[in-house]
């Protein structure tokens, strides 16, 4: 049966969070990857902002809606709302700014307070282009990735530089983790489309899914 | 009575007085009186008085004189001056000449009055004239004289009878040769008069000329060109007949063509124009025969007046005095004509204005359900200016055509091309306003205006003229605004004001499909449009027929009344478009509110939790429908009007729309899982605003909603925070107070839960716990 009979065009639906200091980038790398756009001239989010992109991944049709936050949030309550029922995070650097560099360590922190201990985090450092302005060096970036176990790549929103590969490589890492988690649910006789206990329900089959679970029990 | 004799005053004083023949023998009465007296210096004075009588003046040093060259015919021209010492020789040569003649005339010896070596009627005529200055010198013997004047006033009637007669034998014969000799002859004799009205008697107009009996078709008054011409070449061909003919025989010596040609101007042609226009007046005829005035006068310029040969005897600037005299006596014509051309342009547009009514009346009632397509649904907004541009282009250049007639052509073809897309594109306001009859009228008032300043160049009434063209500059605003502007508006702010958009919704049974238009919002914009369109063919006809020629003095713009009626035009539009306007911003807020009313729904940003994650973040029906109603209305003013009206309007809409959506949060319930629907909706109303309308000065409004979203998201563990969220008004942007912030938060699912924690943040609290962060 074909999903899009259910008025869904996907099988999995993934939150993502977009993290980082103002002025990294993160409106832009959002663009890009979404509508393969970028704004020279754009202004400071506020407060949240939304676009989804939906690809496919080993077959399976993945909307990807991601949350673009605005980089001076304050208030814990409402960056901890924006990482509610998040499954993949970026937090992204501007590799010309060494201070936003830095902040990733206080960005990874708060996202492991807030988020599902699951989630997976990709660390970006954006703005390529300015390579003549590198400040942060992309070994030193790439062992703290590695440190901290997140995917790391250098992006550039404003010349499309591995903007894609990026979030694929996110994207993929979510749904990997999924299949497993799956698998682990399904072990334990639970229907896929049930949501795990807790507050940290970071997986989201899309309910075609449960048809094809349920198609699969009969 | 000889001592008398002895006394020099008293000799010299007799000798004064008496006759030259008188003077001769008294001089020589006895060698006393001679010799003493009457010699000499004495004899001298007396005769150079005479001479002065004759006109002669004392120098100092005469030339010598050839007596044999002298006659009686040439002698007054030969001699002009004497010395001292030579008058009585000088004397004795008039007295030589004349004293025959003198004789003869005394004896009314008339009939061989000119010896035979005067032969030439010149010279008789000549030598006449010459008599009547030399008698005046025997005045002192008056008796003489008297007679003396008597004969030689007729021998000279005689003469110029005779010179008459043969002249207009002469002329007869057609030897104008010899009748120029004989006005020659006239002309000594001081007789031009005469010979002046013997041409003109010659040369009758009524006489030789038979003009055409109609140049006017007595069914239509229509002005037959044929007939026009035929009698134009007419009155040419004989006028420059008797031109040539007037130059033969009178030459440059008397100017009697000038006289000649007024008088038949006067009497002839003015009378036999007149009796054309005025003949067989039929008042039930629409057309009147005074109408085709610019056209006769153009023809008569053209035809008759440029055609005319040159006057040797009129001299160089006979045209232009043709030309004034023509003018001078079609005055009353062309006045009357103004007068009734102005009156007509009323009596038309008024016409044309009732019909323009009475058929739309009868077309509203015959279509009772009109359903108007959008304007805007038919061309984008970019096109349209640009079909406004086209047409106010060629609308410009209409007034701008030389005499080149293939580029008139081409013009006209390209203005009525514009007019017709213009036209499709306003065509739902055609029974409002009709842009095709604004332009008719237009052109009716440009046609009137430049046939009144046919006679512009008439310096006479130049000012009248002026002012004619203003009547009817101000007629056509007046008219265009009190019988077509005012019921057109009127009517389109009365359809607006009655619009009720639910009682026209309740009628479809999908909403879905439902029209996001204010149609009577479109109907007034496209009016608008029409309006500005109109205010600009105004300002370019103004510019182009009143200024530019110098109709108006532009340097008393300000004091004009003209100005001053086109001012108000200007105003009453633009007072009809803010009412309109405003009306129609309420219209569209209902509609709004009537979209909020009935496509948001509860759950939108309350969902079942169990809904939540299958549930996609995208704008709600209720805001995108909005958005889209405020699309489709907030640019209908671009390119209509200026752009501090449209600013206004989009603004105006913004911020009302604002407040609908707050009212609207205030409406409904939100969840903190529902928070994100809410805030995708106010993110797509801040985009709407920021990028799609881009009124700067109302996006802080919609930033501020943006903020009041995050009110609901954040999680109701979080209460604290959320009550210095809500002291912090730095947040909003300054768009809110802490009474709006508090009351918007109630409208949060948990608020019964997170209220206690909320208010104690709030209220309990000191100022300086709530940190801006």
């Amino acid at each position: 049966m074909n999903n899009e009979d259910y008025g869904y065009d996907y099988d999995y639906l993934f939150k993502i969070v977009l993290i980082g200091d103002s002025g990294v980038g993160k409106s832009n790398l959002l663009s890009r990857f979404t509508t393969n756009e970028f704004n020279m001239e754009s202004k400071s989010t506020i407060g949240v902002e939304f676009a989804t992109r939906t690809i496919e991944v080993e077959g399976k049709k993945i909307k990807a809606q991601i949350w673009d936050t605005a980089g001076q949030e304050r208030y814990r309550a409402i960056t901890s709302a924006y990482y509610r029922g998040a499954v993949g995070a970026l937090i992204v650097y501007d590799i010309s700014k060494s201070n936003s560099y830095e902040n990733c360590n206080h960005w990874l922190t708060e996202l492991r307070e807030n988020a599902d201990e699951n989630v997976a985090v990709g660390l970006i450092g954006n703005k390529s282009d300015l390579a003549h302005l590198r400040a942060v060096p992309t070994d030193e970036a790439k062992n703290f990735a590695q440190e901290n176990q997140l995917l790391f790549t250098e992006t550039s929103a404003l010349n499309s530089e591995n903007v894609d590969q990026a979030f694929r490589e996110l994207i993929t890492a979510i749904y990997q983790m999924v299949s497993k988690h799956q698998v682990d649910l399904n072990e334990y006789g639970n229907n896929a489309g049930q949501a795990p206990k807790g507050p940290t329900i970071s997986l989201t089959p899309a309910p075609a899914k449960k048809n094809k679970s349920s198609n699969n029990c009969c | 009575m000889d001592d008398l004799l002895k006394v020099t005053d008293i000799v010299f004083a007799i000798a004064s007085q008496l006759a030259t023949k008188d003077y001769l023998s008294f001089r020589q009465i006895n060698k006393n009186v001679y010799y003493d007296h009457l010699s000499g210096t004495n004899d001298d004075r007396i005769w150079a008085s005479r001479l002065r009588l004759l006109g002669l003046q004392v120098v100092d040093d005469d030339k010598e004189i050839n007596e044999a060259h002298l006659d009686a015919a040439n002698i007054f021209s030969k001699v002009t001056t004497f010395t001292t010492g030579s008058a009585k020789t000088t004397y004795g040569l008039f007295y030589k000449q004349f004293q025959c003649f003198v004789d003869k005339l005394y004896h009314n010896e008339l009939k061989t009055f000119f010896p035979p070596q005067y032969s030439e009627p010149l010279i008789h005529a000549r030598i006449l004239m010459n008599l009547t200055k030399y008698i005046p010198a025997e005045i002192r013997d008056y008796t003489q004289y008297r007679k003396l004047q008597e004969n030689l006033g007729i021998l000279r009637e005689l003469f110029i009878n005779t010179v008459i007669k043969e002249m207009d034998l002469s002329y007869e014969r057609r030897d104008y040769d010899s009748a120029a000799e004989f006005v020659e002859v006239l002309s000594e004799c001081h007789e031009d008069n005469t010979a002046a009205d013997f041409f003109k008697s010659k040369n009758d107009f009524a006489a030789d000329v038979t003009l055409p009996e109609h140049i006017f078709d007595p069914g239509t008054n229509q002005l037959i060109d044929q007939q026009l011409q035929t009698a134009l070449d007419k009155i040419g061909n004989f006028l420059n007949s008797k031109i040539k003919l007037a130059d033969k025989i009178f030459g440059d010596s008397y100017p009697v063509t000038l006289s000649y040609t007024e008088n038949i101007i006067a009497n002839n042609i003015t009378a036999y124009f007149e009796s054309q226009l005025t003949a067989n007046f039929n008042s039930a005829l629409a057309v009147t025969r005074i109408e085709s005035m610019p056209f006769l006068y153009k023809s008569i310029n053209l035809s008759l007046i440029e055609n005319l040969v040159p006057s040797q005897n009129a001299g160089s600037r006979f045209k232009e005095l043709f030309v004034e005299f023509f003018n001078l006596y079609l005055e009353p014509k062309i006045l009357n004509y103004l007068d009734v051309s102005v009156q007509k342009f009323g009596l038309d547009l008024e016409e044309m204005f009732t019909k323009f009514h009475n058929d739309t009346t009868l077309k509203e009632t015959q279509q009772n359900e009109q359903i108007y397509e959008s304007l805007r649904a038919k061309t984008s907004k970019q096109q349209l200016i640009d079909e406004k541009n086209n047409f106010l282009t060629s609308f410009t250049k209409i007034f701008k055509i030389s005499n080149n007639s293939k580029a008139e052509d081409d013009e006209q073809l390209q203005m009525a091309y514009n007019l017709n897309v213009m036209n499709n594109n306003l065509h739902n306001i055609e029974i409002l306003v009709s842009l095709d009859l604004c332009y008719k009228v237009v052109q009716h008032c440009k046609t009137c205006i430049e046939n009144m300043r046919t006679f512009l160049k008439i310096k006479n009434i130049e000012g009248v003229v002026k002012l004619k063209c203003q009547e009817a500059f101000k007629i056509l605003i007046t008219s265009l605004s009190r019988d077509h502007f005012k019921p057109g508006f009127q009517k389109a702010i009365e359809v607006l004001d009655q619009y009720d958009p639910n009682q026209m919704k309740n009628l479809q049974i999908e909403l879905e499909t439902m029209d996001s238009h204010v149609e009577p919002l479109i109907k007034f914009t496209e009016l608008i449009n029409t309006g500005d369109i109109v205010l600009q063919m105004i300002s370019i006809f103004y510019k182009n027929e009143l200024v530019q020629i110098n109709i108006m003095d532009k340097n008393q713009d300000f004091l004009n009344d003209v100005v001053q009626v086109k001012k108000n035009f200007e105003t009453m539009i633009d007072d009809y478009v803010a009412n309109g306007l405003n009306i129609g911003i309420n219209k569209l807020m209902d509609e709004v509110l009537f979209v909020f009313g009935s496509l948001q729904f509860p759950d939108d940003f309350n969902p079942d939790p169990k809904s939540i994650m299958a549930k996609e973040i995208k704008p709600s029906r209720a805001a995108i429908k909005n958005v889209e109603l405020l699309f489709n209305h907030c640019f209908l003013l671009t390119g209509a009007t200026d752009k501090g009206t449209i600013d206004i309007f989009q603004q105006e809409i913004g911020e009302r729309f604002f407040n609908e959506i707050v009212k609207n949060i205030k409406k409904n319930l939100i969840s903190s899982d529902g928070a994100i629907f809410l805030i995708c909706d106010l993110n797509y109303y801040y985009d709407f605003i920021a990028n799609t309308l881009k009124q700067k000065s109302i996006v802080p409004l919609f930033a501020g909603l943006k903020t009041v979203g995050q009110l609901y998201l954040v999680s109701g563990a979080d209460s604290k925070e959320l009550g210095k969220m809500i002291c912090d008004l730095g947040r909003f942007q300054g768009v809110f107070t802490q009474d709006e912030i508090y009351e918007l938060v109630q409208r949060r699912t948990d608020w019964v839960k997170v209220r206690r924690d909320v208010e104690k943040v709030m209220y309990g609290l000191g100022v300086s716990d709530c940190t801006l962060m």
